[in-house]
């Protein structure tokens, strides 16, 4: 099994990192590939199983788009194949038509899934979130200077139950296509969602997947969900 | 009409003042904010002093303005700073209002202000500093200061072209700010403990700016901050005008190298980020045309203030209380850094949930995964107490920094931490959070009588 993480070294911020370290400690068999930014994705050349991108700055995210808009149609044949992308942060949005500056100026992204993106610099967006996805609760955190709009139903990723969707009073979060999951919550995000993590090891093919510290991981998870499920402040 | 309206906002902001003085009220913010409401631009048009010096940056900037602030007074100059109150607008508006008299002249000689580096937006542009020192850029809380890169681009577009600038040479973020204006740099050279090869989580400047290839380290202190070159292109660091050349901890003394001259200065504080602070405010002081020797006699009587930092003693116990700020990431690991390489058996107790968030919210645990748990994973510490409704979270962290189970203890209440926790201990090591500093007190409490009792005359009971 061959995981590649992408530009480790820029696409790592508000402890996004921490997935693929923890995801490491759950699959130990599996080959983690950490390509950074002055090397071209392997993804590109050879098969794998799992692309990991996490957080980064605007300038980064526009650095990456310039890098991969070449590259759509073989991202987009990937997703087909139902090979796993899994995108956290603002990361996603270059997999949308375009994101809008405050200026108005609109850079092109990949144009995979049909939605588009518009930063609001310098106002920022903080919320805990709780929401559903294949009857999980998913829990999370989100932090930042953009919404994305426009994403069709059947494009979505989770139902938004409380906290910030896609935009502020979206019904939704994320994006999601064949085996690409795309989501503003950022940080832990599969450490915060120990349910989700083993259906991420289902996909890759382990069979009743035991995740790392499932104990400590599972009552972090209920304690979380037990707190977010009471009516406390959402938007911080 | 404007100017009309100048002096209203300067009256009332002067009587707010003394009315709050008054009422023995905190008055360093709200006199600040009505100027502001009633002025809208009363920063720009507040007549300044002689002299205008800044402090900003992410760590630092407290003890650096105190320190700048104090050798300016000690000088015989009349300072005014906003020392003990707000570094946003509305302080630094305070600020200005005791700056000038009822007839909005200048009254003192300098003014001496440390600015929060994400409201130098609306600051900077208006106050015009003569010289600003930039402290360092790291990440801070996610919720207010989102990433580095945002908080550079702040800077580099709101700070005068005018100001010059005093920066960290061997912080790789803040030292290629504002490419155009006049600076100098300060740097510390080579230490023993330096390493080429980042051990953090973090490294927010490990690749070169220009071509994108993996920087390297003649030397890496901690995070981005050492000396780094690019094995591609030729990027690399500032070479320091202002070199740290050595720092004798047994006679503590620093020695600085200016101009191919070397002066010997005594060493305020021992920890390495004061002595960063210190070397800052030295650069700032020979710039500013300062007599040398002089600022090396008010050094002596410089100290820093301590509230982040407590020892006290329980039964056979000593009780180290120190303040590892809750989501800083940056911050926090230093602490972690420091407790993890201190010698002897110890237990560390951890607390840095927010409370205020904890009332009435859920805090965002994404920033302890940039913690660097992995210096507390050191059979020396022979307990790690993990302590509030987080628990579970810095529970699964420090497993994942491969620290035994059998060493953690990992308790929801505080309170019954304290009950279970091991008393049979030589030191004990309490991380406590801004937010948090009231409970770790009334914790400390709790410890001294429960180790007093677990340990009677010289025997563990
Ligand atoms: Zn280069």
């Amino acid at each position: 099994m061959k995981i590649e993480v992408l530009y480790p070294e820029i696409c790592c911020l508000f402890g996004d990192k921490a997935n693929m370290r923890y995801f490491e400690m759950c699959l130990p068999e599996a080959e983690f590939i950490k390509t950074p930014v002055s090397e071209m994705p392997r993804f590109l050349t050879e098969d794998v199983d799992m692309v990991y991108f996490g957080s980064c700055s605007e300038s980064n995210q526009e650095r990456i788009l310039s890098r991969l808009k070449d590259h759509k149609e073989r991202i987009e044949a990937l997703i087909e194949k139902g090979v796993i992308f899994l995108m956290t942060g603002n990361s996603f949005e270059i997999m949308g038509n375009y994101i809008e500056k405050p200026d108005g100026e609109k850079i092109e992204a990949l144009g995979i899934v049909d939605f588009y993106s518009k930063r609001t610099i310098p106002q920022r967006f903080n919320s805990l979130f709780l929401g559903k996805f294949d009857e999980m609760d998913m829990v999370g955190y989100t932090s930042r200077f953009s919404h994305s709009y426009d994403i069709k139903e059947k494009d979505a990723f989770m139902s938004a139950t409380k906290g910030y969707g896609s935009f502020k009073d979206a019904k939704t979060e994320g994006i999601r296509r064949n085996n690409l999951y795309g989501t503003y919550l950022l940080g832990p995000f599969l450490i915060q969602n120990p349910l989700f993590t083993k259906y991420l090891c289902e996909q890759l093919g382990v069979k009743e997947p035991e995740i790392a510290f499932e104990k400590d991981v599972m009552k972090a998870y209920e304690i979380r969900l037990g707190e977010f499920k009471k009516d406390i402040k959402f938007i911080c | 009409m404007g100017i009309l309206r100048y002096f209203i906002a300067l009256w009332a902001s002067k009587t707010v003042f003394k009315l709050l003085r008054l009422l023995k009220r905190n008055a360093t913010m709200y006199p600040g904010y009505v100027a502001l409401k009633i002025c809208p631009d009363y920063l720009a048009r507040t007549k300044k002093s002689p002299n205008v010096l800044c402090v900003t940056g992410t760590n630092g900037k407290t003890t650096t303005t105190n320190m700048v602030a104090d050798i300016l007074a000690q000088s015989g100059m009349r300072v005014v700073s906003n020392r003990y109150g707000s570094n946003i607008n509305t302080g630094v508006a305070t600020a200005l209002t005791h700056s000038v008299n009822i007839f909005g002249k200048p009254k003192v000689d300098a003014l001496v202000l440390e600015v929060d580096e994400k409201f130098s937006r609306l600051i900077m542009p208006f106050i015009k500093p003569d010289y600003l020192i930039v402290t360092n850029l790291f990440r801070d809380s996610l919720k207010r200061n989102a990433h580095p890169e945002y908080i550079f681009s702040i800077l580099d577009t709101y700070v005068p072209k005018e100001t010059k600038l005093v920066l960290n040479a061997d912080c790789l973020q803040s030292s290629q700010l504002l490419k155009e204006n006049k600076k100098v740099y300060f740097g510390i050279d080579k230490l023993d403990s330096d390493v080429t090869e980042c051990v953090n989580i973090i490294n927010d400047f490990s690749i070169c700016p220009v071509c994108d290839e993996k920087l390297k380290f003649n030397y890496l202190r901690y995070h981005h901050i050492g000396n780094a070159y690019c094995p591609k292109c030729d990027f690399k660091s500032y070479d320091a005008d202002y070199r740290l050349t050595n720092i004798d901890y047994e006679n503590k003394t620093i020695t600085v190298l200016h101009h191919g001259k070397e002066d010997v200065y005594p060493m305020v504080n021992r920890a390495l980020y004061n002595i960063y602070n210190e070397l800052a405010a030295i650069s700032l002081m020979s710039e500013f045309g300062a007599d040398l020797d002089k600022v090396k006699e008010y050094m002596h009587k410089i100290s820093v203030t301590q509230t982040r930092y407590n020892e006290s003693k329980a039964g056979k116990t000593e009780i180290v209380r120190t303040l590892a700020k809750g989501q800083n990431s940056v911050s926090c690991s230093r602490t972690l850094d420091f407790v993890g390489h201190e010698k002897g058996e110890r237990t560390v107790f951890i607390m840095l949930d927010d409370l205020l968030e904890r009332k009435d919210s859920s805090e965002f645990e994404g920033w302890i995964f940039d913690v660097d748990f992995e210096f507390l994973n050191t059979p020396e510490i022979k307990q790690i107490v993990l302590a509030g409704p987080r628990c579970y979270d810095y529970k699964v962290r420090c497993l994942m920094a491969g620290i035994p189970e059998e060493r953690i203890l990992c308790e929801l209440d505080e309170l019954k931490a304290v009950e279970l926790m091991d008393k049979d201990i030589e030191k004990l090591y309490l991380l406590h959070d801004t937010t948090t500093f009231d409970l770790a007190c009334e914790l400390e409490e709790k410890m001294k009588v429960a180790f007093s009792k677990a340990y009677k005359g010289g025997e563990q009971v």
